[in-house]
C-alpha cells in the first residue's frame, strides 16, 4: 500500500496530463490565412470598389465572355457552325437535353454575377464614403445586373428574379418571374444607373460602366420590347458622345482598345486574364497571321446570309470573314470550304491559343445608330432623314467611304418601312458578326425558326433555351412543369 | 513556449524519476534452438519484476536475480519458457520453435498485441515479401499480398502514385486512401497537385509515400475492421496501414549489411499502329466515301513511315543500394540505414531517384525509462513526361518524320495534317519534382508500475515539394514555352500522451488497457510563380526575373488541427474469450461549428474454440478462433475551410493601361453542420490453423456502410451559388476475404510454402444527396469533352456511362441503341457500361527451397473491372479526326467490302459517341515476380567476417494475361481522390524488368 501511495502522484499526473491540454481546444476554430470570412468584408470604400470590380470579373469567366457565352449565342444562330464533338453540335442543331452542361454553365455564371451585384447593392449603402462614388458603384452593379437579366430573359424567358443576396440554403429557391416583371425590374435599375454613373471614364477606370452604356443598353431593352419611341429617344441620347471610327478594323484592334466607338466592352489583357476568341475564330494553324494558332472552332456557316449574300467587295465583309489568307510563311492558307473562317477577332501577338487579349464588344456606337434607325422608323411609320443618316453612316464606313459624305452607291434611300427595317436588321447582322447579337435579333423578330430552317438546319424544338435541369431539380419553387415548351 | 513546456512536462518528469535497484546475485546461461544454434536477442525477464536482459550473439546472458525467482525467456518465433533462477552457468536452455506464430507480436494502433489475443481483422505483410521487387514506394508492395487490400499501379511511371483501397471505396468526395502510420506516427499523404476533386489529367500524380525507403521496412500491418481501426477515429474509415521499420536487436553484435540490385526495364507491349500506306488509304476513304477527291492521290509517292512510339521508348536501368548498420546491447540498440535508389523510365526523360537515411535508436536510460527514437530523412526527385506527349505519339501521322534533312526537329505545325512535333515536345519539356522529407519522432516511455507505463511522443513530419516545369522554345505550340515553379511546404506536429496497463491474472486472464490524448497540427504553405518570354533557354526555372511576361503569382496557407482522446481495453479470459472495446473522440478544425467533435466506438468479441475442452482430442487443430466486431470510424478528409462562408480575391483587367485589378467576391455559403463521414462496419471471421500450423486459413465477411457522405448538393444556380457541401448520402461495401497459408513440404533439404489470398468486394452507392439520384464525374478533356463516369444510386461508384452500339448501318456508320424507345437517339439513351473497380482481387505466392536455392513465384490478378480507353477515341475511330489508327482498324466497313460485321465503321467525319466500344475489359492475371535466390554457404566456407550472402535474379511482370488492348490494364489516370476512374489517356505503359541483386551481411 505504501508503494501504491508512492506512485499515486505519478498516476494522477499522467491522467491529468490531458486536462492540461484542454486549453488547446480553442485551436479547433479554423484559422484563415488566404481569404476573408464573408462577415468581415464590406467595411471601407476600398472594399466597395474591389467588391464591384469583383462583379465585372464574372464576365471574364470561360462560362461567359471567356468562351461559352459565344457557344450559346452564336452556334444556334444561322451565322455560326462548328466542327467539333456532339456536345457542341447539339447547340448548333438546337437539339439538346435540358441537362446540357454549357447551358447550365452560362445560366450559373449570369446568376453568380447577379449575386455579386446584389452584394454590392445591399452592402455598399452602409459604407461611409463619398456619396457620388457610392452612387456610382451601386450604379455599376445595377447596370451589370440589368445586363444579365436582359440576357436571361431573352435566352430563357420567365426566370427566377434574385434581388438580394442569400446567406443560407433555405433562401435559395425562387420561382419563375414573368418576362414583364423582369423587364420592369431591369428598366428601373438602368434608369437609376444612367443617373448615377459618370458619362466618361479615364485612367484606371476606363472599361467600367458609364451613363452612356446604361442608356444604350436601355435603348436595346426598349427595342426588344417594341417600345419604339422610348428606344429611339434613349438611343439618341448618346449621339455625340461616341463616334464611328473611319476604319472598321480599328474598332477591334488590340492596339486601339476602348476607342471612341466603344460604349462597353469586356477587358482582357492576355496575361492577367485572357480568352481563346482569336485562335478559336480563325483557321489555319500556327501559320495564320491573325492569331497564335487558328483552330477553327467557331466557323462561318456557309449556308448563311453572311456567306451567301454579303457583298464580297465590302471592306467590312473581307475583314470579318474569309476562305483563304496569306500565312505567316507567305503561302496561301485555304480554309476547309465547309467551314469558312471568321477574321473579326485578331490578336497576332498572343502567345498561345488561350492568351487572346481582344476585348469582346458588348455595346458600340453602331448599336445606338441602328437601334435608333429601326425604332424611329417604326415609331414614325416610315424611315426619316435621321434614320437614313444613322444607318447610312454605318454602311459608308463598312465600305471605308467617308462617313458623313452621302454615297450614291451604298446609301439606302426610298424604302418602305418594311424594306427599311429589313435593311437595318441585315445591317445589324453584318455589322455585329460574331458579337453575340444575331440570335437576339432572330428571337425578338420571331424569325429564329424560319431563318435556321431556311438554311437547312432541322426544326428547332423551342424558341427559348431549356431551363437547366439541375435548376428544376434543386429549386423547390420550380418543377419539371416549369420547363420551357418544346423540351 | 509555455505551451510547449506544458506539453513536455510529463515527459520531463518521467525522465528524472529515480532508478530503483534491487540487491541480487548474478545468474547466467546460454540459450540455443532445437538444432543447437545459439539464439541471440532472446528476452530474459525476472517474473514479477521489471528486470530483464537479452541474450548476446552467442546466446549467452547474465542477469541479477534472487534465489527462488523465475526467469521468463521469450523470443519471437519461439515458445516462451520459464526456468527457475539458479546459478547455472553451464546450462544450455533449449527453446522450441513456435510454428503457430500465435505468440508473435503484431503492431496495432497505439501499441502491440499478441496475435492470439487479437479480436479484430489485421493482416500482415513482411518486409521480406516486398524486398527485391521493383517497387519505388512501400504501398506498392501491398499489391496481391493481403486479402482485401487492392492496389492498382495507376501509373507505371517512375515515382508514380498507386491507389490503395482497403475493403473498397468508402466515399465519393472525401479521401479514399488509408491512413499510413510509420513507426507510430500518422503521416501525411497529401500531394502537391493530387488534391480531392482536382482533375489533373495530363500530369502524372506524384507520390508522397515514395519518400520512404521500402527496404527499411520490417513489416506492414493492415488494420481492416472497425475493432482495429476505431482507435484512429476520424481517420480510420479507409483502413490503416501501420509500417514498422528495422530496429537494432538487444544483444546483437554490430552488423553491416549491404543490399543491392540492378535491373533493366523494357516496355511490355507496344501498340500495333498503321504504317503510311494503310494510313493514307483510310484518310483517302474519309474523303472518297463522301464523293470527295482522295487526299493522297498517289500514296506511292510517300515512302516515310514513322512509328512514333519508337522515339519514346527505350530500355532503362534501375538500381538500388542500401547499407545498414545495426546492433545493440541490452540497454542501447541502433539501426542506421543509408540508401540510394535510381530508376530511369522506359519513356525517355522520365526517372525517379531517392537518397534516404534512417536512424532508429532504442535507449534504456534506467530500468524504468526507455527512449525510442526514429528519424528518417529523404530527398527524392521525379522527372515526369507529359501524358499528352505520349498520346500525340500514338496518333501522329506516320507519313511525317520528327527530324528534317539537317537532323533538326521538323516544324510539323505548318503542314497540312500536322501538329505539334511529339518528339520535339518530349525533348523540350521538363517537369521535375523534388521532395525533401524529414520524419522524426522521439518517445519516452516510463514504467510507473510493473504493468503500467506512461509514454509521451513528440513527432514531426515535414514534407517540402519543389516542382520545376520548364518548356524550351520550339516549333510546337502547346504547352507554350516558359517556366513555372511550384512550392509546397507542409509540416505536421504531433504530441501523444499514452497510458498503458498490461496485467495478467494467474497467467490465464489478461487485461490490456491503453488510453491517451493526442494533438496534431498541420500547416501547409504553397507558392507558385511563372513566366514566359525568355530570351534563351539557359536559365530554366532559375531566373524568373528574366521572363518578359510574368504570370500571376499564387500563394496560400492552410492550417488544421486535430485533438483526440482515445481508449482501448482488451480483456482475455481464460485464454479463450477475448473482448475488445475501443473508443476515440476526435475534435477537428475542419468540422463546422455545430459539429466539432466526433465519437467513434467499437467492440469485438473472439472465441478461441480450440482452447475448449471438447476440442482437446482434435489434435490436428492447432488453433481455431471465431471473431466478430462492429464499430464506427470516420473520414475527416472533407477538405479545409469548407464550413466557412468565404470571400476570395479574384483578378481581372481594367483601365486605359489594361492593368490587373483585384476584386473580392463571395465564393461559398457557410455550413455550420459540416462534419466527418461516418463508416459503420460489421465483420465476422475465423482464423484456423491445423496440423501444427502447417496449414492456416483466415476468412472474413464484412459489411461497411458510410453515411453522412460529403456531397456537393446542387443548389439553384439562381441563388448565385451552384452547390454547397453537405453531409448526405450513403455508400456500401460488402465482401469476403480469404487468406490461405500452407507449408507443403518441410524437411532437411526441401521446403515448399504457398500463400494465397482472394477478396471479393462490391461497392454500391446507396443514397445520394441530389434529387436526381445521380450526378457525373468531371469532364474528360478534348476531344471527349464530357464525363464518362456516373455516380448513381444502386450502382458502383463512378460507373462508366454512355451509349450502347447496335452494329453498323447500311452506310457503314455506327448505330446506337434507342434504349428508351422514343424513336430518337439522344442523351437519354445512355446507360451503365461497367465498373472501374475489380470485384475480385487475388494473389498467389509459392516459395520453394532446395538446400540453398529458393524459387519464388508471385502471381497477382483482378477481375470484373473495365477501363475507359480514351486513346481509342483518337486511334481507333476510323480517322474522324485524321489521327493515326491501330492496325486493326483495317477491319472496317468500306464501299468495296461493305461488311456489316466489321469491327470499325467507315472512315468519315462523323464523330463517335462515348459507347461500350471504349469501355474495355481490363481483367488481368500477371506473373508479378519470379525470383531464384541462392544462399552462399559462407559458414561452411569458414569466412569469419561474413555472416551471410544471398544472391538472386528476378523478373517482374514477365507475363500478363489480359484482353485489354491498351498499354496496360492496370491503369487509372487520375489522382487517387478523383471521381474520374479507370481512365486510360496516354498513360505510362507497364514495364518488364529483369534484375540481379545480392545481400551481404558482414560481422
Amino acid at each position: 500500500m505504501k508503494s501504491f501511495n508512492k506512485y499515486l502522484r505519478y498516476i494522477v499526473l499522467a491522467i491529468s496530463a490531458p486536462v492540461m491540454f484542454a486549453s488547446c481546444h480553442k485551436d479547433l476554430n479554423e484559422e484563415v490565412f488566404s481569404f476573408v470570412a464573408a462577415t468581415n468584408y464590406w467595411k471601407t470604400e476600398a472594399d466597395a470598389d474591389a467588391g464591384v470590380l469583383g462583379v465585372y470579373e464574372s464576365f471574364l469567366s470561360s462560362n461567359y465572355y471567356g468562351r461559352f457565352y459565344f457557344e450559346l449565342t452564336e452556334l444556334p444562330s444561322d451565322h455560326t457552325t462548328i466542327n467539333r464533338n456532339d456536345q457542341f453540335q447539339q447547340l448548333d442543331r438546337w437539339d439538346l437535353l435540358p441537362n446540357h452542361p454549357f447551358v447550365l454553365n452560362v445560366w450559373n455564371i449570369m446568376y453568380e454575377q447577379i449575386g455579386r451585384a446584389n452584394g454590392v447593392i445591399e452592402n455598399v449603402p452602409n459604407i461611409t464614403m463619398p456619396a457620388a462614388k457610392k452612387a456610382s458603384v451601386i450604379g455599376e452593379a445595377k447596370f451589370i445586373r440589368a445586363f444579365d437579366y436582359f440576357n436571361i430573359v431573352r435566352l430563357w424567358g420567365a426566370a427566377p428574379l434574385a434581388k438580394s443576396t442569400v446567406s443560407n440554403v433555405s433562401q435559395t429557391s425562387l420561382p419563375r418571374t414573368s418576362v414583364d416583371s423582369i423587364y420592369a425590374f431591369i428598366e428601373a435599375d438602368l434608369l437609376e444607373a444612367e443617373q448615377s454613373l459618370p458619362a466618361t471614364r479615364s485612367g484606371a477606370e476606363v472599361g467600367r460602366a458609364t451613363s452612356g452604356a446604361a442608356k444604350t443598353l436601355l435603348a436595346w431593352i426598349y427595342l426588344t420590347q417594341r417600345k419604339w419611341p422610348q428606344a429611339a429617344a434613349k438611343a439618341k441620347e448618346v449621339f455625340g458622345r461616341y463616334q464611328l471610327l473611319q476604319r472598321y478594323d480599328d474598332v477591334f484592334s488590340v492596339t486601339n482598345k476602348n476607342n471612341a466607338e466603344i460604349i462597353f466592352s469586356i477587358q482582357f489583357n492576355g496575361t492577367t486574364r485572357a480568352s481563346s476568341l482569336a485562335s478559336f475564330s480563325n483557321a489555319g494553324g500556327t501559320n495564320n497571321p491573325y492569331c497564335f494558332q487558328g483552330v477553327n472552332v467557331y466557323s462561318v456557316d456557309p449556308r448563311s446570309e453572311i456567306w451567301t449574300q454579303w457583298d464580297t467587295t465590302e471592306y467590312r465583309r473581307n475583314y470579318s470573314v474569309y476562305r483563304s489568307v496569306r500565312g505567316r510563311n507567305g503561302a496561301i492558307i485555304n480554309v476547309d470550304p465547309n467551314f469558312p473562317s471568321y477574321g473579326k477577332w485578331r490578336c497576332p501577338a498572343e502567345t498561345g491559343i488561350n492568351f487572346s487579349f481582344v476585348n469582346p464588344t458588348v455595346l458600340r456606337y453602331p448599336d445606338a445608330l441602328l437601334i435608333f434607325a429601326e425604332a424611329e422608323a417604326r415609331a414614325k411609320g416610315g424611315p426619316t432623314a435621321e434614320t437614313y443618316d444613322a444607318v447610312n453612316q454605318v454602311r459608308r464606313r463598312a465600305y471605308n467611304l467617308p462617313i458623313t459624305t452621302p454615297s450614291a452607291t451604298v446609301d439606302l434611300a426610298n424604302l418602305t418601312l418594311n424594306e427599311f427595317v429589313n435593311a437595318v436588321v441585315r445591317e445589324r447582322s453584318f455589322e455585329f458578326v460574331l458579337e453575340c447579337k444575331r440570335i437576339y435579333d432572330l428571337l425578338r423578330l420571331g424569325t429564329f425558326k424560319s431563318t435556321i430552317q431556311s438554311i437547312g438546319k432541322p426544326a428547332p424544338r423551342g424558341d427559348l433555351y431549356p431551363i437547366p435541369q439541375s435548376e428544376l431539380d434543386a429549386n423547390e419553387a420550380m418543377g419539371n412543369g416549369d420547363q420551357n415548351p418544346g423540351w | 513556449m509555455t505551451k510547449m513546456l506544458r506539453l513536455l512536462m510529463p515527459f520531463l518528469l518521467a525522465a528524472i524519476l529515480p532508478v530503483i535497484a534491487w540487491g541480487q546475485e548474478q545468474v547466467s546461461g546460454t540459450i540455443v534452438s532445437s538444432d543447437n544454434a545459439p539464439l541471440s536477442g532472446v528476452s530474459i525477464r525476472i517474473k514479477g519484476s521489471n528486470a530483464s536482459t537479452v541474450s548476446d550473439r552467442n546466446g549467452k546472458f547474465t542477469i541479477n536475480a534472487s534465489k527462488g525467482q523465475t526467469l521468463v525467456l521469450s523470443s519471437v518465433g519461439f515458445k516462451s519458457k520459464e526456468i527457475p533462477a539458479e546459478n547455472l552457468p553451464a546450462l544450455m536452455v533449449t527453446m522450441d520453435e513456435d510454428f503457430s506464430k500465435l505468440n508473435d507480436v503484431v503492431v496495432v494502433g497505439y501499441g502491440t498485441a499478441r496475435k492470439k489475443d487479437l479480436s479484430g481483422s489485421v493482416a500482415s505483410v513482411s518486409g521480406q515479401d516486398i524486398k527485391a521487387t521493383t517497387i519505388t514506394s512501400f504501398e506498392q508492395g501491398l499489391q496481391g499480398r493481403a486479402a482485401g487490400v487492392q492496389v492498382s499501379a495507376g501509373n507505371s511511371a517512375p515515382g508514380g502514385a498507386p491507389q490503395v483501397r482497403i475493403r473498397g471505396a468508402n466515399t465519393v468526395l472525401g479521401g479514399n486512401e488509408p491512413l499510413y502510420v510509420i513507426d507510430g506516427v500518422p503521416v501525411y499523404n497529401s500531394e502537391l497537385e493530387n488534391t480531392a476533386n482536382n482533375l489533373n489529367i495530363g500530369v502524372q500524380p506524384t507520390n508522397a509515400m515514395a519518400t520512404i525507403n521500402p527496404s527499411d521496412i520490417v513489416s506492414m500491418e493492415i488494420l481492416k475492421d472497425a475493432s482495429a481501426t476505431a482507435i484512429y477515429g476520424a481517420r480510420g474509415a479507409n483502413g490503416v496501414v501501420i509500417v514498422t521499420t528495422k530496429r537494432g536487436k538487444a544483444g546483437e553484435k554490430g552488423k553491416i549489411s549491404l543490399e543491392s540490385y540492378y535491373g533493366v526495364q523494357t516496355i511490355s507491349n507496344k501498340l500495333e499502329l498503321m504504317g503510311s500506306q494503310d494510313f493514307m488509304k483510310i484518310v483517302n476513304e474519309r474523303s472518297t466515301n463522301f464523293g470527295g477527291q482522295p487526299t493522297y492521290p498517289d500514296p506511292s509517292q510517300i515512302t516515310t513511315s514513322t512509328d512514333w512510339q519508337d522515339f519514346f521508348f527505350s530500355s532503362a536501368p534501375m538500381q538500388n543500394y542500401s547499407l545498414n548498420f545495426s546492433g545493440g546491447t541490452a540497454q542501447n540498440q541502433y539501426s542506421v540505414t543509408g540508401s540510394w535508389f535510381d530508376q530511369q523510365g522506359i519513356v525517355q526523360f522520365s526517372d525517379f531517384n531517392r537518397a534516404s537515411f534512417r536512424v532508429n535508436l532504442d535507449n534504456k536510460l534506467t530500468e524504468r525509462f526507455k527512449l525510442v527514437t526514429s528519424i528518417t530523412g529523404s530527398r527524392s526527385v521525379t522527372n515526369r513526361t507529359l501524358n499528352f506527349a505520349l498520346m500525340n505519339a500514338m496518333q501522329f501521322a506516320p507519313i511525317l518524320a520528327p527530324y528534317d534533312a539537317n537532323g533538326n526537329f521538323a516544324n510539323l505545325n505548318t503542314i497540312n495534317g500536322g501538329g505539334d512535333n511529339p518528339v520535339e515536345m518530349l525533348y523540350k519539356t521538363s517537369d521535375r519534382m523534388l521532395a525533401n522529407r524529414l520524419l522524426g519522432s522521439v518517445m519516452g516511455e516510463y514504467s510507473i508500475l510493473k504493468d503500467l507505463t506512461v509514454s509521451v511522443r513528440l513527432a514531426m513530419d515535414k514534407l517540402d515539394q519543389h516542382n520545376d516545369i520548364y518548356v524550351k522554345k520550339g516549333s510546337f505550340v502547346n504547352p507554350s514555352p516558359g517556366a513555372t515553379v511550384k512550392m509546397n511546404n507542409g509540416v505536421n506536429y504531433i504530441i501523444e500522451n499514452l497510458l498503458n496497463y498490461n496485467h495478467s491474472f494467474r497467467n490465464k486472464h489478461r487485461l490490456n488497457f491503453t488510453g491517451g490524448y493526442t494533438w496534431q497540427e498541420n500547416n501547409t504553405r504553397f507558392f507558385q510563380m511563372g513566366g514566359t518570354g525568355f530570351q534563351f533557354d539557359d536559365f530554366g526555372t532559375n531566373n524568373m526575373g528574366a521572363a518578359s511576361i510574368t504570370n500571376p503569382n499564387i500563394s496560400f496557407q492552410n492550417r488544421s488541427t486535430l485533438i483526440s482522446y482515445l481508449a482501448r481495453a482488451n480483456f482475455v479470459m481464460n485464454d479463450k474469450y477475448i473482448f475488445t472495446l475501443t473508443g476515440r473522440a476526435d475534435g477537428s478544425s475542419r468540422f463546422g461549428n455545430e459539429n466539432k467533435w466526433g465519437y467513434f466506438p467499437s467492440g469485438a468479441v473472439a472465441w478461441r474454440i480450440s482452447r475448449e475442452k471438447f476440442m482437446e482430442n482434435m489434435n490436428f487443430i492447432s488453433d481455431l478462433k471465431l471473431r466478430t466486431s462492429y464499430g464506427w470510424t470516420g473520414n475527416q478528409e472533407i477538405g479545409l475551410y469548407n464550413s466557412i462562408s468565404r470571400f476570395s480575391s479574384v483578378q481581372g483587367v481594367m483601365g486605359a493601361n489594361q492593368a490587373a485589378f483585384v476584386g473580392y467576391v463571395p465564393t461559398s455559403l457557410a455550413n455550420n453542420d459540416l462534419k466527418w463521414e461516418v463508416n459503420k462496419q460489421f465483420d465476422v471471421g475465423f482464423d484456423l490453423a491445423v496440423m501444427n500450423s502447417r496449414l492456416t486459413l483466415t476468412a472474413d465477411y464484412y459489411q461497411k456502410r458510410t453515411d453522412d457522405l460529403l456531397a456537393n448538393l446542387p443548389i439553384p444556380g439562381s441563388s448565385g451559388f451552384s452547390s454547397i457541401l453537405i453531409n448526405s448520402g450513403s455508400i456500401e461495401n460488402k465482401g469476403f476475404e480469404l487468406g490461405l497459408g500452407a507449408t507443403l513440404i518441410d524437411n532437411k533439404d526441401i521446403k515448399w510454402t504457398i500463400n494465397a489470398n482472394a477478396a471479393k468486394n462490391n461497392t454500391k452507392v446507396l443514397k445520394l444527396a441530389v434529387s436526381t439520384k445521380q450526378f457525373f464525374a468531371p469532364n474528360i478533356p478534348s476531344p471527349i469533352d464530357r464525363p464518362v463516369n456516373i455516380i448513381r444510386e444502386g450502382e458502383v461508384l463512378s460507373a462508366f456511362y454512355g451509349f450502347l452500339e447496335d452494329g453498323l448501318d447500311q452506310n457503314g456508320d455506327i448505330k446506337y441503341k434507342d434504349i428508351n424507345k422514343d424513336g430518337r437517339v439522344d442523351g437519354n439513351d445512355q446507360t451503365i457500361l461497367g465498373s472501374p473497380f475489380p470485384d475480385l482481387t487475388y494473389g498467389f505466392t509459392s516459395g520453394f527451397t532446395y538446400k540453398d536455392f529458393t524459387l519464388t513465384i508471385f502471381f497477382q490478378g483482378v477481375s470484373g473491372v473495365k477501363v475507359f480507353n480514351s486513346n481509342d477515341f483518337m486511334i481507333a475511330n476510323s480517322v474522324t479526326r485524321i489521327s493515326n489508327q491501330l492496325l486493326e482498324v483495317n477491319d472496317r466497313w468500306t464501299p468495296a467490302n461493305p461488311n456489316p460485321n466489321a469491327k470499325y465503321p467507315r472512315a468519315s467525319t462523323r464523330q463517335l459517341l462515348v459507347s461500350d466500344r471504349f469501355v474495355q475489359d481490363a481483367d488481368y492475371l500477371r506473373l508479378k515476380n519470379l525470383m531464384i535466390s541462392y544462399n552462399v554457404p559462407v559458414r561452411k566456407m569458414n569466412v569469419k567476417w561474413i555472416d551471410a550472402v544471398r544472391v538472386y535474379v528476378s523478373g517482374q511482370n514477365l507475363l500478363t494475361f489480359t484482353s485489354y488492348e491498351g498499354y496496360d490494364p492496370e491503369v487509372s489516370q487520375t489522382g487517387s481522390n478523383s471521381l474520374v476512374k479507370g481512365l486510360d489517356r496516354g498513360s505510362y505503359p507497364a514495364n518488364r524488368v529483369i534484375m540481379a541483386g545480392f545481400n551481404i551481411t558482414f560481422q
